[in-house]
């Protein structure tokens, strides 16, 4: 068997994520006229959460089976941690690579435990060694494992199995996640441990742009045929949509929606005379999204601004409100 | 002359009954064994594909519509009155229910879960053998416990190729019909085929019990 570039590592060391390129990745089902994926470019940098959104049948979901090549490319190249995973044994690059589905598919015959064991079994790991490993991911996804290891997944809220599937696809380490509309199961866990601490390189399908504003560290948006429309951070993504397509995507409330990206630290905090000093106070790292809900919930003006606990300044209403008629060209907001 | 009663028959033919009994029961048990190796072997070789699966489910239910005693006869005319010609015959017979219920079985998985086993590197072998088979179990054993019922009867009628088993009591008792002993032996066949139908059955509600994973049970 070749060696595979994405080898899990020892037990102590957490794999780190690796990049994913794509080289005119293309799919072509016979009989029909358009390819479902046109030789599709992309550089997915390791330790990075990738969001790819488009509408429905524009090919996303077929270009992220093809990275674990549960969809046969029809040419171009896969690269994974540097090296071609095209030419190597489909099955034992999967065992490699965590996958997780919107449905959440655990297998109802097999225990909790034997779920998550599911890739530690296929790839050998002693007895010991697995039932450690369970137990870990059981804690990490929130589940404890004194109390849900012997369970079957029946037994479990849908919300709870979402996590049990996040565990099991994360079991045997492997550097690459790819989810699959993960909605919920995505959220708090992943965002938090996965990324953040362990940077796992995360691919993740979904058709909700607010999902991947949420979470993802980049965006590319597809059109028909996997062609990409726009590949950029959130923010760029809002503040400079790439055509109509990209806008109609965003959809309403893009000026809104940009004030999740940008902190209160970025306005100008002078200590304004004039303003008034208020009991409601925001931190410097907080977004202006969370400052102007702030002062629209308590019908206020302007909020203080703390650094540690003590004030450095006032963010007013006005600021957020001309940050936001500034960086936005096409949008209007009503104020 | 009033012949035996029903306690005296049995009681003088005690060993005849016996021996025929479990003949009975023997011979049904290696047609059904036998019909559940073929029987899933056909299921599993065909539930991927529709068109397969279709033919061979129709196949099933014509020659299920066969009546026995024809197919009986015409093996006797081909091989000769005999085991031979019984084995045959109720194994087809036996195979219906367990190719059907295979076949429904094998394809009863549900697809999120076929998807994500293949997305972690499960391979082809161990999908079948270790997620499809035992999602299928417990449909694959009411189809064999269907067969089982079936094949005791079948296997009553087969006495009439070969002597084996408790249908000899009931062709006897048609052969002498008006003798004295008629109803007794009629009656034996039945009581005791039934008998031996509801001891297969008993057994497959245990082996159910002890085999269905604890995850499948409803």
């Amino acid at each position: 068997m070749p060696e595979s570039p994405v080898q899990t590592t020892d037990e102590h060391q957490p794999a780190r994520g690796v990049p994913i390129v794509l080289k005119d990745l293309t799919k072509h089902y016979p009989g029909q006229e358009k390819a479902a994926v046109d030789a599709i470019n992309m550089h997915i940098p390791a330790g990075e959460i990738v969001a790819i959104v488009g509408p429905s049948g524009c090919g996303k979901t077929t270009t992220m089976r093809m990275i674990n090549r549960l969809i046969e490319p029809t040419s171009g190249v896969i690269e994974i941690g540097g090296e071609d995973v095209t030419k190597l044994d489909d099955v034992q690059l999967r065992r490699r690579i965590g996958y997780v589905i919107q449905q959440i598919g655990l297998i109802p015959h097999l225990s909790i435990a034997a779920n998550v064991a599911l890739v530690p079994k296929l790839l050998k790991w002693d007895k010991k060694r697995t039932r450690d490993r369970v137990d870990e991911m059981l804690s990490v996804v929130g589940l404890d494992p004194e109390q849900y290891r012997h369970r079957y997944p029946r037994q479990l809220s849908g919300g709870q199995q979402q996590r049990v599937g996040v565990a099991r696809a994360l079991a045997a380490d492997p550097p690459i996640m790819l989810m699959d509309e993960p909605f919920g199961a995505v959220d708090p866990i992943t965002r938090s441990r996965l990324q953040e601490t362990l940077r796992k390189t995360i691919v993740f399908v979904t058709h909700d742009f607010d999902e991947a504003l949420k979470l993802g560290d980049r965006i590319a948006v597809l059109r028909e045929g996997s062609q990409i429309a726009q590949y950029d951070t959130p923010e760029q993504i809002l503040a400079t949509p790439a055509d109509e397509f990209v806008e109609s995507f965003i959809g309403e409330g893009a000026a809104l929606k940009r004030l999740h990206f940008e902190r209160v630290d970025s306005l100008d905090l002078g200590a304004e005379p004039d303003a008034q000093p208020s009991r409601e106070v925001v931190d410097v790292s907080s977004t202006l999204h969370a400052a102007l809900d702030l002062m629209v919930g308590k019908g206020l003006r302007s909020v203080t601004v703390a650094k540690d606990g003590r004030p450095v300044g006032v963010v007013r209403i006005d600021d957020i409100l001309s940050r936001v008629h500034t960086t936005g060209d096409a949008d209007q907001v009503e104020a | 002359m009033n012949g035996l009663s029903f306690s005296d028959y049995l009681s003088q033919n005690r060993t005849d009954i016996i021996v025929r009994t479990q003949q009975h029961a023997l011979l049904s048990f290696y047609c059904v064994a036998l019909a559940t190796i073929l029987g899933l072997l056909i299921a599993i070789s065909v539930y991927r594909s529709n068109i397969k699966t279709n033919f061979t489910v129709s196949t099933a239910a014509v020659v299920f519509t066969l009546p026995s005693v024809a197919l009986f006869g015409f093996l006797v005319s081909v091989v000769g009155y005999g085991l031979a010609a019984v084995f045959p015959v109720v194994v087809a017979y036996a195979m219906l229910p367990i190719i059907r219920n295979g076949i429904v079985g094998l394809q009863s998985a549900d697809p999120a879960v076929l998807d994500a086993a293949r997305g972690m590197g499960v391979g082809s072998f161990r999908m079948l053998w270790q997620i499809r088979l035992p999602i299928a179990w417990p449909v694959i054993l009411a189809g064999v416990r269907v067969s089982a019922q079936l094949t005791v009867g079948v296997v009553a009628i087969a006495a009439f190729v070969t002597p084996v088993g408790l249908g000899e009591y009931g062709y006897d008792a048609l052969d002498n019909l008006g003798s004295v002993n008629t109803k007794s032996e009629a009656i034996v066949c039945i009581i005791f085929v039934a008998l031996v139908a509801l001891v297969f059955d008993a057994v497959f509600v245990v082996i159910r019990r002890f085999t269905t994973p604890r995850g499948s049970r409803a």
